[in-house]
This record gives C-alpha cells, sequence and structure tokens, in this order.
C-alpha cells in the first residue's frame, strides 16, 4: 500500500492503543471522549481500505492469494466496532484495554497487509 | 463486582474475550483458505489448524456466555494442544510439514497461543462459583 498511509495507521494505531490502555490502567471507565479515540481511527482505517481497494482495482498485486488480503481488510474494520459493541456490553476500565488490544490487532493487521502487498 | 459468583464475560473477561475472538477468527480464516486451497500438502498441519480454529471458538463463545464447563473444557483442549503441537514441532518438525498456529508453542504469534490458555485457566480458577455446585454449561 501507499507507506505514507501504512505509517499513518500504524502511529495511529499505536496513539489509540497507548493512550486507552492508559485510561484503562488507571481505572477510568469509558466515556464518549474515548469513543472519539476509537472512531478517528476508524474512519482512517476506511480511508485506508477504500484506497487499497481502488489500488486492487487498478492492478496492485498481492503475494498469495488476493481473498487472504481481502480478508485482513475487512478484519481491520470490523475489529473495532466489534470490540466497542461488546465492550459496552458491561462498561468498565477493562473496556478500554480490550479496545487498546484491539488497536494493537489492528496495528498487526495493517503490517500483515503492507507484507503481502506487492504493488502495481 | 459484587460478592458472589462472577460472570466468566465480566470484568477482566471482556478482555479474555476479544482476545479468545481474535484468535477464533483468524484461526478459523487461515484455516478455511489453507483447507480449501491447499489441504494435500500438509494434511495434518492443515486438520490442526481446523482443530484450533474449533478450539478457539468454543472457547470464545462458552467464555462469553459464562458456560464454565465448555470453557474449561476448551481451554484444557487448547493448553495439551499447544505443548503438544509445540514440542512435536521443535522434535519432528518434518511431521507436520506446515506451520500450525500452535508450532513452536505459538511462536508465530508472539507466544500468545501458550500464554491464553494459562490466562483463561487462570480467569476460570479465579470466577469459580463459591459454593462447591456445579457450574453450567
Amino acid at each position: 500500500m501507499v507507506d505514507g498511509l501504512v505509517v499513518a495507521l500504524l502511529v495511529a494505531c499505536g496513539l489509540a492503543a497507548l493512550v486507552l490502555g492508559v485510561e484503562g490502567a488507571r481505572g477510568r471507565e469509558p466515556v464518549v471522549g474515548h469513543l472519539w479515540v476509537v472512531g478517528a481511527l476508524e474512519a482512517l482505517l476506511v480511508v485506508a481500505a477504500a484506497v487499497a481497494v481502488v489500488g486492487l482495482v487498478q492492478g496492485g498485486q498481492i503475494q498469495g492469494s488476493t481473498g487472504v488480503f481481502l480478508a485482513y481488510l475487512v478484519g481491520t474494520l470490523l475489529v473495532l466496532p466489534i470490540t466497542v459493541l461488546w465492550g459496552l456490553g458491561e462498561p468498565s476500565r477493562w473496556t478500554l484495554v480490550a479496545l487498546a488490544v484491539a488497536a494493537l490487532v489492528v496495528g498487526v493487521l495493517v503490517l500483515r497487509l503492507q507484507q503481502i502487498w506487492v504493488g502495481a | 463486582m459484587s460478592a458472589g459468583r462472577r460472570s466468566t464475560s465480566s470484568g477482566f473477561g471482556r478482555l479474555l474475550v476479544v482476545v479468545y475472538g481474535v484468535f477464533a477468527l483468524s484461526a478459523t480464516v487461515r484455516a478455511g483458505y489453507q483447507i480449501a486451497t491447499k489441504l494435500s500438502d500438509a494434511p495434518l498441519a492443515y486438520t490442526l489448524s481446523a482443530l484450533a480454529a474449533v478450539v478457539y471458538v468454543v472457547a470464545t463463545v462458552a467464555l462469553a456466555r459464562d458456560a464454565r464447563r465448555t470453557a474449561t473444557a476448551a481451554v484444557l483442549v487448547e493448553m495439551v494442544g499447544v505443548v503438544l503441537v509445540g514440542a512435536l514441532s521443535i522434535a519432528q518438525p518434518e511431521l507436520f510439514g506446515q506451520d500450525t498456529v500452535w508450532s513452536g508453542f505459538g511462536r508465530g504469534y508472539g507466544y500468545v497461543p501458550l500464554v491464553l490458555p494459562m490466562v483463561g485457566l487462570w480467569w476460570l480458577w479465579r470466577t469459580r462459583p463459591e459454593r462447591d455446585s456445579p457450574g453450567q454449561g
């Protein structure tokens, strides 16, 4: 994928994980501000997914299977919303830690996507 | 939270279920892809991948729904699986041909597959019913 975009995504995932993890570790409960952090990251992921799909349509090559690439891509979009829904089922500090872990998982998925993206 | 028996999905359990869910999802996708495209390359490894996927899915759902017995069984199978496959994959690498989630004690996944069942068992112990009544599930 576009290198600048990948770096931005990784930094965003790391920052979100740090902020949410520290808040959880301090025993805070989830408030709207935390959801804005998650929402901003998700918005960035949607943009990145759109860029990736456009890149694929324009003849981008994947190492291995395109299906796997798309599965990872869908994964990056689903992890945060599912964790928010599950976590808010019983809001606590652990909701924030779970969201921090989810942000890290998204970061790993982005790295995997970058690894198997060969380019146009 | 309050006194008495705690649900396996409460508190720290919220986080644990998320981690199990991530493994359930990724193991299922991985095993499905391997079996659909190249089962004949490494039948044992890919069958084990599928077994691991089932174990993670069962553990995730059972922990989320507080089905204590099912969760304990799944986590125990997971523990045995990661230790057995981990040891075999190092002693007899040619046996598998391809890596599984549990190869090298989960080295390909930052050893999380090795630590996860230990945390799972600890959590099931921590949230065990106070009286000696059998758990549901």
